[in-house]
């Protein structure tokens, strides 16, 4: 037995079902997101499958989790982008190119099958090099509808405030605003990232 | 990926990991998704999730306690500690197990696990603490 598994199994032990019950819930939407709406349905799996093939893989050493990387829970949505990812692109090779529907979900082909889990924390992200970037994104957003609100949050991660909670602390708002704001933002996104380079 | 798509990619995976689960709830509603039929379907997972959970630290556990017995028989092999040796001759001799077990010197640590199998490694461990008090 690999020593990643018997952390994720300590780990398990340590949350409780109610505990767990939130995690799976959190990564269901999540991968609601990633997969779309349109159906339940990918290649005979539901969303949910994928969610409890994380876990699967997690406490079976298939993923191992380098706790020295990142927390456990960010192992996990870590592994499921990944799981996604490679489920897109297996999609994407075999669709014959003339069937292509040009479903606003491209840009989920963007992100990068990793090949060993590192969770999505990484020093890299920590800098924008590139402000010019940023500001044809802030123009992009504005001219695509964005509220003022979609725009702060936009701004919030680019001082790098992520939690939920923090950016509703730092603009004063409640939380479900900066839900349902961050929705629409996503939505946005997913039309504005092929012309982000 | 550029910073800024990892930024944004963070700033959702965030909202994700971190909102209120009653918000991801309400919303997994109003998006069509039967969230009580799930919340079934997750509580059945779970059960077998905690089941391979524990069979995992149980194995561990096991093999711990396993690898702890065969080197306290080792020890007392080497240095000549009388009722531990008297237990393993006592197993040897109950199961009446081939010639390769009976000379102790030269048992290897898989030999001692063959010698012990189908005790209670408990009961065992046990009794080897006793017989060095």
């Amino acid at each position: 037995m690999d020593k990643s598994s018997r952390e994720v199994a300590d780990v398990f032990s340590s949350y409780t079902i109610d505990q767990l019950n939130g995690l799976v819930l959190r990564m269901r939407a999540f991968a609601k997101k990633r997969l779309g709406d349109y159906n339940d349905n990918h290649n005979g799996q539901q969303k949910l499958d994928f969610v409890f093939n994380v876990f699967q893989k997690a406490l079976t050493d298939i993923r191992k989790w380098d706790k020295d990387k990142c927390d456990f829970e960010n192992f996990l949505f870590g592994v499921l982008k990944s799981e996604i990812s490679a489920y897109h692109e297996k999609a994407k090779r075999r669709k014959p190119p003339e069937e292509e529907d040009g479903s606003d979900e491209s840009y989920i082909l963007d992100i990068p099958v990793y090949s060993e889990e590192v969770g999505h924390d990484d020093l890299l992200f920590d800098e924008i090099d590139n402000k010019k970037l940023k500001e044809n994104y802030v123009t992009l957003l504005k001219d695509s509808g964005a509220s003022d609100l979609e725009m702060l949050i936009f701004e919030c991660w680019c001082e790098n405030i992520y939690k939920p909670s923090e950016i509703s602390d730092f603009l004063e708002i409640d939380t479900t605003e900066v839900y349902n704001a961050v929705k629409r933002l996503e939505r946005r996104k997913s039309k504005l990232n092929s012309q982000v380079k | 990926m550029s910073n800024l798509k990892n930024k944004i990619d963070k700033g959702i995976t965030e909202f994700y990991l971190n909102s209120d689960i009653e918000l991801i709830k309400k919303s997994l509603e109003e998006e069509g998704v039967d969230v009580a039929k799930e919340s079934a379907e997750i509580s059945n997972f779970l059960k077998r999730l905690k089941f391979t959970q524990t069979a995992i630290v149980t194995q561990e556990n096991h093999q711990a306690l396993l690898d702890r017995i065969v080197e306290k028989f080792q020890d007392a092999i080497n240095r000549n500690i009388e009722k531990p040796i008297a237990t393993l001759i006592n197993l040897v001799e109950t199961k009446q197990m081939s010639v390769q077990f009976r000379n102790l010197d030269k048992l290897t640590p898989e030999e001692i696990k063959e010698i012990i199998k189908g005790k209670n490694l408990v009961d065992l461990m046990d009794e080897l603490d006793n017989e060095e008090s």
